[in-house]
């Protein structure tokens, strides 16, 4: 068992411990932890990746002979916890910017005011890869485009939370979120039972409430589909799951074909009409005769039938443009601009790279950035500046040189830390935090709770699970 | 209940039982195979000859060369990836059909074609079947698709999902009936007054679960027509025929009950056709000649008729 309380880090926030130890929301939960062996703990853990192992929670990585080898993404047992206090300013300000950036993005694929007016500039949305121009001008039912997203939250030395990155389009990992949970009560009854930790597990009934609610048909029972790319992709679990837990049939491209501009579903008795496609095949995906002319995932007509208006997708077709990391700089003015209120919650500080003024600052001081690129995701494609060779720097910066527009540079944040069971002990480890929010015509609804995902290697600040991270349930604490 | 199941979840969910049903029946057959294999005293003169035979795409020379070879007959029956008919390769099989229709089986079938399938890719398992643990892990295996066969009874929804994935099993029953039944009648020539003994047919009794049920109900030798009569003709046995037969016919009249489709009523007359030949031929007096035709020709109608099913159901590419 590590000593208490850890050596923690001066300029950090640590989740757990204060300097003056124990905080109040982690008091039972450590008290339960010393109760247990270092033997009890790891057998805990075994039996929780048992779990995952067993429900087909995996991914599969290929040796020479290609067979291929399954493995859990890992999982740490002891839960994160945050206080409903600190919640309700996550939950406030989740549904603020969700509400902003829902108004941007109608208005962006409509009269692009907020470009008339100068609060951001037109290059930037020009250039954007992920403004589809094949929507201009759509409107979709009851004028939301971001049905659901995951906004990554980071916590500062103070506590303080900032927002890291809006995910807007196929947010990935609430089966997570989910899953977790339900492993964590099997392992820690007690625990859990005696920590009053607010529930999650009715996420797929809202989401599943929002989807029917979408349906261009005005019918009691109108057809819901999740729409995959199939059994081969990373986030498969995840579709099967939440297609189970909605109790909506799981389609491929190859099951769905357009005809007079509707979308229907080949069923062992014909042909059957879609009215509600939740996605989780990106745009250019999503119709051949529209993007990527090659690809075999997606439905030909699909684009038609949707801009006709007789398909609702979820999410919207262009929400790319609202989740570039270099437009999500703007946000704040967003928030300003279509709300008339102050940001609840702040971003990191991010310099434009097409700014000359803001590259040279951040070329001079390149060791204590992070640069990303404006499209990546899941920790590809980024650099963190005090671990970076000096090769990688200068490559860095010819590549930022080259396109300044792909790329972003943040100062790189501690993040905050949480104890995980490492190697039998527990160990202080970076975490972000990744809430699911819900917008339907009733409003924004996050359920209490989310991804907390960790970077399981000592000192890193990577959290994505490509990279090697993890992910831990998170409670949320009455 | 009114189909609005997606064909290709159908198709996978058909498939995913025939699979299934075809790795069961090797498994009792190579269990029944292995233990009579160490049962020196027996006149054994096929070895494992009709199990590779049916099971395997392995050539006469190699059948010939691998029929007494217990150790690589189980190593390449259950573990091997280039035989594309191993336990291994047919749970993969089953498990990707699986996973396409993931959504339509319950929690408990997936984690237990889950468990299967990481079971049979245990790295450590070729080198246990070389030693005494093959039979313990044989016996496992069997066990484990008896337990797949519990779960869908107790777990699986009366849907239209179940009918496909009775009928895929079923067919998968029939086919290995016959072509077992192929196997130990063709050697000795489809001779019905023959006077081959029990221990003769107790290795086909055994891997098809009849062994017990022959025993109570046919006693007293000559066994070559009264092996047929239970193995084909009758409709208390499990396995036989007739009986699989009349399971496909109680789950296509579900399937065709509101469909008003000619070729669906095409496939239901076929069908007709095919289990009417079975139901009406006279076994008291089926000569060695008709024996070998019933035979020959019900498969091949079971295979053609396995092929339209798919097409008027399943063509969704």
């Amino acid at each position: 068992m590590m000593k208490l309380p850890p050596k923690l880090n001066p300029n950090g926030w640590d989740e757990m411990f204060s300097n003056k130890g124990v905080r109040n929301s982690y008091r039972k939960v450590l008290q339960s932890l010393q109760g247990l062996t270092p033997e009890n703990l790891s057998q805990k853990q075994r039996q929780a990746s048992d779990f995952f192992m067993n429900q087909g929670i995996t991914f599969t990585v290929y040796s020479d002979d290609n067979q291929g080898i399954e493995r859990i993404f890992p999982f740490d047992i002891i839960p994160r916890i945050i206080t409903q206090n600190d919640w309700k300013e996550v939950e406030l300000g989740i549904a603020q910017r969700l509400k902003a950036l829902n108004l941007f993005l109608e208005d962006i694929y409509n009269e692009q005011l907020i470009v008339k007016e100068g609060i951001i500039p037109a290059v930037l949305i020009s250039t954007c890869p992920h403004y589809i121009h094949e929507v201009h001008g759509i409107k979709v039912p009851h004028d939301i485009h971001v049905h659901i997203a995951g906004i990554d939250l980071i916590r500062g030395a103070k506590g303080e939370f900032y927002v890291l990155e809006d995910n807007l389009r196929c947010p990935s990992g609430v089966s997570y979120m989910l899953e977790n949970r339900e492993i964590t009560k099997r392992i820690f009854p007690e625990m859990f039972a005696t920590n009053e930790v607010c529930m999650v597990a009715n996420y797929p009934m809202l989401f599943h409430n929002i989807l029917i609610s979408l349906s261009p048909r005005n019918i009691s029972n109108p057809n819901v589909v999740l729409l995959t790319p199939g059994i081969y992709n990373s986030a498969y679990y995840e579709h099967t799951f939440l297609a189970r837990q909605m109790g909506i049939p799981l389609v491929e491209g190859r099951d769905l074909v357009v005809n007079n501009s509707k979308v229907y579903m080949k069923t062992t008795s014909g042909l059957q009409q879609v009215d509600v496609i939740y996605r989780r095949l990106d745009d250019e995906y999503l119709d051949p005769l529209v993007f990527k002319p090659d690809s075999v995932l997606g439905v030909p007509g699909l684009i038609s039938a949707y801009k006709t208006g007789n398909v609702a997708l979820v999410n919207a077709v262009g929400n790319g443009v609202a989740d570039d990391k270099a437009v999500y700089a703007y946000v704040p003015d967003m928030i300003k601009y279509y709300l008339n209120e102050e940001p609840i919650l702040k971003n990191v500080p991010t310099y434009q790279m097409s700014n000359k003024e803001e590259r040279e600052f951040v070329f001079a001081n390149m060791g204590n950035m992070v640069i990303k690129e404006t499209n990546g995701s899941g920790g590809y494609g980024m650099v963190m500046g005090n671990k970076a060779t000096e090769k990688e720097l200068e490559d860095a910066k010819i590549a930022i040189l080259n396109d300044p527009r792909n790329f972003i540079a943040q100062p790189i944040i501690q993040l905050s830390t949480v104890p995980c069971l490492i190697d039998g002990e527990l160990k202080l480890r970076h975490v972000d935090l990744r809430p699911y929010a819900l917008c339907g015509p009733n409003g924004v609804k996050l359920v209490p709770g989310g991804l907390t995902r960790v970077a399981l290697t000592e000192g890193s600040l990577v959290v994505n699970s490509s990279q090697g991270g993890g992910s831990k349930d998170t409670w949320i604490v009455k | 209940m009114k189909g609005n199941m997606l064909s290709r979840v159908a198709d996978g969910m058909f498939w995913l039982n025939r699979y299934m049903e075809r790795t069961d029946g090797m498994l009792l057959t190579l269990n029944t195979f292995y233990i009579l294999s160490i049962d020196k005293d027996l006149e054994d003169f096929h070895g494992y000859k009709p199990i590779l035979e049916y099971y395997t795409n392995l050539s006469d020379k190699q059948i010939g060369e691998a029929q007494f070879d217990t150790n690589f007959v189980l190593k390449y029956l259950v573990c091997d990836n280039l035989n594309p008919s191993s336990v291994k390769n047919l749970i993969r099989k089953a498990r990707e059909n699986a996973r396409g229709s993931q959504d339509k089986i319950t929690k408990e079938l997936w984690e237990h074609i889950n468990s299967l399938y990481h079971y049979i890719n245990n790295p450590d398992l070729p080198k246990k079947l070389e030693t005494a643990e093959a039979m313990t892990i044989i016996a496992k295996l069997n066990k484990d698709f008896l337990l797949y066969n519990g779960i869908m009874q107790v777990t699986m929804p009366r849907g239209l999902g179940w009918s496909f994935s009775c009928i895929g099993k079923n067919i998968e029953r029939c086919l290995q009936t016959i072509s077992l039944t192929q196997a130990y009648y063709a050697p000795i020539h489809y001779n019905l007054e023959g006077t081959e003994d029990l221990l003769y047919w107790r290795r086909l009794l055994l891997s098809l679960s009849g062994y017990e049920l022959y025993l109570k109900s046919y006693s007293n030798i000559p066994h070559n027509r009264k092996v047929v009569q239970q193995v084909i003709f009758n409709p208390d046995f499990g396995h036989s025929v007739i009986y699989t037969l009349g399971l496909i016919e109680t789950y296509l009249d579900i399937l065709f009950k509101d469909n008003t489709l000619s070729e669906a009523r095409t496939l239901h007359n076929q069908f007709g056709r095919l289990k009417s030949s079975i139901k009406f031929t006279d076994y008291h007096n089926l000569t060695n000649e008709q024996l070998e035709y019933v035979l020959k020709d019900t498969k091949s109608q079971l295979i053609q008729f396995s092929t339209d099913f798919s097409k008027l159901f399943f063509s969704y590419t």
